[in-house]
């Protein structure tokens, strides 16, 4: 590898990485820098290699823009030899994952390629630990993004199409999505036979969330709980694949509504029994001076008065 | 992307916006994404240039953006006769009162503001005014509460795309002012010589030497308003190319300067002598 050089180089003659991962840059992140780079010039260089009379860019695409909006003629640029295809991806996926917040969908998108070129390297499909060791990414991450791939190409243009919105008109956003993915993936998973056809149960969910009978993304959670009732809760298999089965249906039955009504108060029954049994591991375990506290003895004393009214209640 | 630098969602408002800005101010061709001038730290989502300055236009998701800011400052000090235009989606996309705060920060700058609705027809919210002939508001409560409101209606004139109405406006207070002095003057008898008469038309250069060669009050301030006559003829003339653009632009605003500072100190100066201000 030849020495990197320093150097200001024309704004004009720089040219964005057609592989640049990023997608949009929104307004309101280059007025940031916009500020400080008119204030204090470019602190940090650009990365750049040459490519015949002008420079691409591997790192600093938005001080570069800033720049040209600032009518800056030249930049601070370190220039350095050219990439392979996947050392170029890598660069830029390790610069940005360390430094900002990508949307996911742009990590995803450019997933693929990497991991194409991994299994060339590799000769072998790569596990998500040298995924992330590739690419700076956690594994969450790395998780997230591969649903986003797995998503047939008509919903992932319904999130390039709310991504050019700005974020706080973005209805259907990445996030929507892994919900909503993860919670049918536990369906699936136990449920096999209500899932015949994904796409239009996917396309009944987003008119729902677009109705507002679904009101919330999380809401998916808790279709996620409904498939794992039986298991989790003994509700029982039949009852629980006709809730389902209402919410995977064109109606006006939200989520959170036939969850309430079917299994909301087992899990909740659920959740006071494991909350008890952890006091009561706790309480067990006190140490005698922890046993005398004041504080404790009150909040204990509470409880008993709590417990005696609702027991007695029942006698 | 035929606008760099802009949005995917703001692309529709940029078009709309350009069509706008021709359609209105009759230019045509706009530069885009180019820059204005080399010493200028700005390149404009769209300007258009005249023969007498230029029309600068930043397609913004909200009503004001820094660039606006920074720009404002290296047109100021070249003196470039540029008037600035925000373009922006009608509907806010940020809470409300950030946007109206953006408005009025725009207001502040002299800034024109364009909204652009949902159906891409634009609206002028602010005219704004080149930015070299920018002042910023002055201290009102520093005028007579007379004159006060007349001040403050040449001062919104000035900002918002007619400079040479707001002149005019403080012309005719000067003017009035003038007329009275002389008037009282006269009855007073303290004003005895010249061809001034209250009931008939006199020209006011006229009736300002008259005066000063009398002392009929502090000379300093009459011959401010004698400059001030004379300059407000000189910039109701349209200019022809930008050099002249440049220079009536730098006459209107030290005119209109100047009429704010006699219209503050005139009053003190005519009680000193036993004259009431009136106009």
């Amino acid at each position: 590898m030849k020495e990197k050089k320093l150097r200001q180089i024309p704004v004009e003659d720089v040219k964005p990485n057609p592989d640049n991962p990023r997608i949009i840059f929104r307004q309101e992140e280059l007025d940031g820098l916009l500020v400080s780079i008119g204030n204090m010039g470019v602190q940090v260089p650009i990365s750049v290699y040459e490519e015949g009379d002008k420079f691409i860019l591997i790192d600093g695409e938005r001080r570069w823009r800033t720049c040209k909006k600032l009518n800056h003629k030249t930049i601070p640029a370190i220039i350095q030899d050219r990439p392979t295809a996947l050392e170029n991806l890598l660069l830029m996926f390790n610069i940005h994952s360390l430094r900002e917040q990508w949307d996911l969908f742009t990590i995803a998108n450019k997933l693929t390629r990497i991991l194409e070129l991994l299994k060339k390297q590799l000769k072998r499909d790569p596990n998500e630990i040298e995924i992330s060791a590739h690419t700076g990414l956690n594994r969450g991450t790395i998780r997230r993004s591969k649903l986003l791939i797995e998503l047939p190409q008509k919903y992932k243009d319904i999130i390039l199409e709310e991504l050019h919105k700005p974020k706080s008109k973005q209805k259907f956003t990445e996030d929507f999505f892994i919900e909503m993915e993860n919670s049918l993936k536990t369906v699936r998973n136990n449920f096999p036979n209500l899932l015949p056809d994904m796409n239009s149960v996917r396309d009944v969910l987003i008119d729902k969330y677009k109705r507002e009978v679904i009101g919330n993304i999380t809401d998916f959670r808790k279709l996620g709980k409904l498939a794992t009732s039986p298991k989790n809760v003994n509700f029982g298999t039949d009852e629980a694949a006709s809730a389902i089965t209402q919410v995977l249906s064109l109606n006006q039955k939200g989520i959170s509504e036939v969850f309430d009504r079917t299994v909301g108060s087992l899990y909740d029954e659920k959740k006071v029994i494991s909350n008890v049994e952890s006091l009561i591991f706790f309480l067990e375990n006190l140490r005698q001076e922890e046993k005398e506290d004041e504080d404790l003895r009150n909040a204990l004393l509470k409880i008993r008065n709590v417990v005696d009214r609702i027991l007695g209640e029942e006698v | 992307m035929p606008y760099p630098n802009v949005e995917p969602h703001l692309q529709q408002i940029a078009e709309a916006a350009k069509e706008f800005i021709e359609n209105r101010f009759n230019v045509k061709n706009p530069k885009i994404g180019k820059e204005l001038d080399p010493d200028i730290h700005w390149q404009p989502t769209l300007h258009w240039k005249n023969k007498t300055g230029f029309i600068g236009c930043e397609v913004s998701g909200r009503p004001f953006r820094p660039i606006v800011e920074i720009a404002f400052g290296g047109i100021t000090s070249k003196g470039l006769p540029v008037t600035i235009f925000i373009a922006y989606p009608s509907a806010p996309a940020i809470p409300l009162k950030d946007f109206n705060e953006d408005i009025e920060m725009a207001k502040r700058y002299g800034i024109g503001l364009i909204s652009i609705s949902d159906d891409l027809k634009g609206t002028i919210q602010h005219r704004g005014v080149s930015v070299p002939l920018f002042i910023s508001p002055p201290d009102f409560s520093k005028f007579k509460n007379s004159v006060r409101p007349m001040i403050m209606s040449a001062y919104e004139d000035f900002i918002d795309g007619n400079p040479t109405g707001g002149v005019q406006k403080l012309g005719q207070l000067v003017e009035s002012a003038m007329v009275h002095l002389g008037t009282q003057a006269r009855k007073k008898g303290t004003f005895a010589k010249g061809g001034f008469s209250p009931s008939k038309y006199y020209p006011q250069a006229n009736l300002i030497d008259e005066m000063m060669a009398e002392r009929i009050i502090d000379n300093g301030i009459l011959g401010r308003c004698r400059g001030f006559s004379d300059d407000r003829g000189s910039v109701s003339h349209s200019p022809k190319s930008l050099k002249a653009a440049i220079k009536v632009e730098r006459l209107l605003k030290d005119c209109f300067v100047s009429g704010l500072r006699i219209l503050e100190e005139l009053p003190e100066a005519m009680t000193v002598k036993g004259y009431k201000f009136r106009v």
